[in-house]
């Protein structure tokens, strides 16, 4: 065995013809030799250690789940004496499970075939399922999701595809000129199919491409396609950049056409903006309008209550002044039945109560004959004299009344107002 | 450190073997059970320290002292193929010899002398022990046994949360499926961002910040936070299930609404440097995780965010991950007069137009190793007015004082023409998986390199990550490489693919990512 002076001869590289060798090459080439043998050898020895590791450690799940299980059964079997179980010995043929402690019986890459996920315990797929190097997995067998990368080419290593490129996908100039990707990627999946006839079509299938995503946005929380979420941003967030006081204009130009077209964010400045001078012209409908908005946005049958108790007990405007486009001096007459609810009221005060509704009624048209200040000094009066005698009836009958009594105010400030505009 | 130190077992108490584990057996065959189980508990102490000291042998000198062995006639046989270690006596025998000792000897384990792996001849297969492969990890990655923690570590490590009890109730177990491995969509021109973005995801330092609750993002007070962010981002590729591409919509968020003034121009929908969108990320994280920003998340502070003058101090892990210390040494040529600066280095820039007009670098076979040596070992010649004397002429040496636990090395690629118009350098640049620092340290001079092998092994670091940027100047695209474990993998937004060690070396690199050996 001694080789004294020799160096021993890995012959990873074979000589040509020895005869040309002199002293010289002869040592390049040994060199050479030994250099790549300790490659290889470097290499195997880096494989081996991740598979000897990686089988020993599966011998020893598999032991140890062996004796979990018989835990599990002696403590069925013997359910008073649990206090024992640790105590036992299992034995499999790589491992020895003994009382907490796993030693292994000879070489596991011998004795152990399959590797095993350490979290999971379950049997690791040792070979992609598609594309290069893909066989079948085992069926029935549960395994780790821990997988094989898959190689294949258009996917990506889960197997999944993304919409390829080309016509379809989108307006760039890539997707209409290119004309390179639209075969290739049409090919994609046949090609796929021929590398590897048996393994594919069995599987999973071939994988539907995956579409690009909607995220949200964190400045405006709208939802908007992934590909133009930085665009998106560049006008949302912007502000600093080069763009900013262009897109700031362009806002600014486009803002009135884009407002009445989202409805949502430049309502509130339609709101305000539109009473004053637009009058009766406008005011049927934009504000009729502006509550349902809110209600189309938050879609919540909730929110429509809040508003309407809103309406009712802050005295907004927004029922009063439907009523009120009405409440034109055409229709003036369906005042009246309000007036007479107001007069309801206090019936309940007292029966003579009712003895006064007519003349009331016969007022009326003699009220309108008369100036339109003298009416609204009338109103006043009866107003002042309901709500007097309304606290102690009944909360919604009051506001019920309320709101009447508003309206018929606010019909009168609307005429009033119809009346100031020309000035 | 102790370098080969005679036959101390330093204390008794590090020599035992290891705890036995859930899914590992507490012995790496039968054969060396029997070694370490049977018989007196010295034997076994003996033969764990008679191991270190074989690695002492093995890492710590030259490798011909482990390849030399001795020939019956009592010649020193000094080879390049592996040699073997007895583990039980002195003897250093060639793998032919091997045999003749066991059966002579009866001693059936040997040490192999270029890596370390222990043989076990009864076996006749190589055995990969717990106990001693930890120290052989150990001893290769840091070059050193002893658990001495780099200076991140103590950063996480503390002593209530490394109770087992406390781990597993504060913890959830990631999924098997969950390998961090995932795209991150291009939002249109992002893919600046998501290549330095991929590079951090699979960076060791800062995972291990992120999936340990390094930023919090419950308890964080920050208005868009980009931390908060990025905690989202790591949770996201290391704890869900999902393969598909990631949104990193809310790093786009905060990355638009940080408005940082020197970055405000990068916020755009235009294409952009990924070297300055990293320079923009590591500075707005260090802020934020270095305390180096007001309380209050203020947004119209930008006096107060100024950086801060000397980051030395800083313990954030931006710091702790990727600043080093440049030295530059100016050396006046009159009258000798030395003038040492330090600043601390984000990353190491190396402008491929100085250097690919050098003589002496042939622009055909440049590689990383090259520019270096040219940057930081070469002494140039420096327009300096002397103090003293207030002569012109001076020598100039960078070195670098200390190194980072991760390497950011930008190859400039990009050149300002005559003509004032910029464009890009394509020259190829060779850059190597595992990269020696040490000869580009201050340490280097004043150390005899030939010897130190522990240095040498602790600056020592391994290709991470790299970034890759395809087209021209005007329009281009980023590609990274990443390696997770030995596999690298291609990212190109949203789509991973496998990617082979030649494929990814063949490529013309724009950053680098190197990782020091004993994280990697």
């Amino acid at each position: 065995m001694s080789t004294n002076d020799s160096f021993p001869k890995t012959g990873i590289i074979v000589t040509g013809d020895e005869e040309n060798l002199d002293n010289m090459s002869e040592m390049a080439h040994a060199v050479f030799d030994d250099i790549v043998y300790n490659i290889i050898h470097d290499l195997v020895l880096k494989t081996h250690r991740e598979e000897k590791i990686a089988r020993a450690s599966t011998a020893a799940i598999i032991v140890e789940q062996k004796a979990a299980q018989l835990d599990a059964s002696s403590a069925d079997e013997s359910s008073p004496a649990t206090g024992t179980a640790p105590s036992h010995r299992v034995e499999t043929a790589a491992a020895i499970y003994d009382n907490g402690k796993v030693y292994l019986k000879s070489n596991p890459l011998k004795t152990t075939t399959e590797i095993r996920c350490r979290k999971c315990g379950l049997p690791r797929l040792l070979h992609p399922t598609d594309g290069n190097g893909a066989r079948k997995p085992e069926p029935g067998v549960e395994y780790c999701k821990k997988r094989p990368f898959i190689d294949k080419p258009y996917h990506d290593v889960y197997g999944q595809t993304y919409v390829p490129e080309g016509p379809g996908r989108g307006k760039k100039k890539k997707d209409m000129v290119n004309p390179l990707k639209p075969p290739t990627s049409k090919e994609d999946t046949p090609s796929g199919s021929q590398d590897s006839p048996a393994s594919p079509p069995p599987g999973e299938g071939p994988a539907k491409p995956i579409s690009f995503p909607h995220a949200k946005c964190h400045n405006c929380n709208t939802f908007l396609p992934i590909k133009r979420m930085n665009n998106h941003m560049a006008k949302c967030i912007g502000g600093g950049g080069r763009d900013s006081s262009r897109t700031a204009l362009w806002k600014i130009q486009n803002g009135n056409t884009n407002g009445s077209q989202n409805g949502s964010t430049p309502s509130p400045g339609s709101r305000n903006s539109t009473p004053i001078p637009n009058g009766a012209k406008a005011r049927s409908s934009p504000n009729k309008r502006d509550p349902g908005d809110d209600f189309d946005s938050d879609s919540s049958p909730h929110k429509k209550k809040k508003i309407m108790k809103k309406t009712t007990v802050t005295k907004l405007k927004v029922p009063n002044i439907a009523k009120s486009n009405s409440a034109s001096n055409l229709s003036f007459e369906e005042k009246a039945p309000n007036s007479d609810d107001d007069d309801d009221d206090d019936d309940g005060d007292g029966e003579y109560g009712t003895v006064v509704v007519e003349p009331k009624k016969k007022n009326k048209p003699v009220v309108r004959k008369v100036k339109e200040a003298e009416k609204k000094k009338k109103w006043l009066h009866g107003k002042g004299g309901v709500k007097a005698a309304l606290p102690p009836v009944e909360p919604p009958d009051a506001a019920k009344a309320k709101k009447n009594g508003k309206g018929d105010r606010d019909a009168d400030s609307e005429s009033s107002q119809t009346l100031s505009s020309p000035n | 450190m102790t370098s080969s130190a005679p036959v101390t077992p330093a204390s008794p108490k590090l020599l035992k073997v290891k705890d036995p584990q859930p899914g590992v057996p507490v012995f790496g065959c039968e054969h060396l059970q029997l070694l370490l189980s049977s018989g007196p508990v010295d034997r076994m102490r003996n033969t764990i320290s008679h191991y270190k000291n074989c690695l002492r042998v093995i890492f710590d000198n030259t490798p011909i002292v482990p390849q030399t062995s001795k020939t019956p006639k009592n010649q020193p046989f000094t080879t390049l193929t592996p040699n073997y270690l007895c583990l039980q006596c002195t003897t250093t025998t060639t793998a032919q010899d091997r045999l003749a000792h066991g059966s002579e000897t009866l001693h059936r384990f040997y040490v192999e002398s270029r890596t370390g792996g222990l043989f076990c001849q009864m076996c006749d297969d190589f055995v990969w022990d717990p106990t001693l492969e930890e120290l052989r990890m150990r001893k290769f990655g840091t070059g050193s046994f002893s658990a001495r923690k780099r200076k991140h570590d103590e950063l996480f490590t503390d002593a209530s949360k490394e109770d087992p009890r406390f781990i597993s109730t504060n913890t959830t177990e990631a999924p098997c499926r969950a390998s961090g491995i995932r795209g991150i969509y291009n939002m249109g021109a992002t893919c600046y961002m998501n290549v330095i973005l991929q590079c951090l995801v699979h960076n060791p330092l800062l995972r291990n910040f992120y999936l340990g609750d390094g930023h919090q993002s419950g308890e964080c007070a920050y208005k868009n936070c980009m931390s908060c962010a990025m905690d989202d981002m790591f949770q996201d590729f290391y704890a869900q299930e999902t393969t598909t591409g990631y949104s990193a919509s809310n790093i786009l968020a905060s990355f638009w609404l940080s408005k940082r003034k020197a970055y405000e121009e990068l916020a755009s929908n235009k294409e952009q440097d990924a070297h300055e969108f990293f320079q923009f990320l590591t500075e707005e994280l260090h802020e934020i995780n270095g305390g180096g920003r007001p309380d209050d998340s203020e947004e119209n502070q930008p006096s107060k965010r100024t950086k801060t003058a000397n980051d030395t101090g800083c313990k954030c892990i931006v710091h702790q991950t990727f600043y080093g210390k440049l030295m530059s040494t100016i050396t006046c040529q009159n009258c000798g007069d030395i003038n040492i600066s330090v600043e601390s280095f984000l990353d190491l820039s190396l402008g491929l137009d100085v250097l690919s007009k050098k003589k002496n670098l042939k622009a055909s076979n440049l590689s990383l190793q090259r520019c270096l040596d040219e940057e930081y070992i070469r002494p140039e010649r420096c327009e300096h007015i002397c103090e003293r004397c207030s002569a012109h002429e001076a020598k100039k040496q960078l070195s670098i004082k200390s190194l980072p636990n991760v390497l950011c090395i930008q190859l400039k690629r990009f050149k300002q023409q005559n003509n004032g118009l910029a464009s890009k350098i394509d020259t190829k640049v060779s850059f190597p998986l595992k990269l020696e620092m040490l000869p580009y340290t201050n340490r280097a001079r004043s150390h005899d390199t030939r010897q130190n092998f522990e240095l040498a092994r602790s600056c020592t670091y391994d290709l991470q990550s790299v970034v890759v940027h395809v087209g021209n100047l005007e329009t281009g695209h980023y590609v990274s490489y990443s390696r997770v474990g030995n596999q690298w993998f291609k990212f190109n937004d949203h789509n991973v693919t496998l990617a082979s060690k030649s494929q990814v070396l063949n490529e013309q690199a724009f950053l680098l990512f190197y990782v020091i050996q004993s994280l990697a």
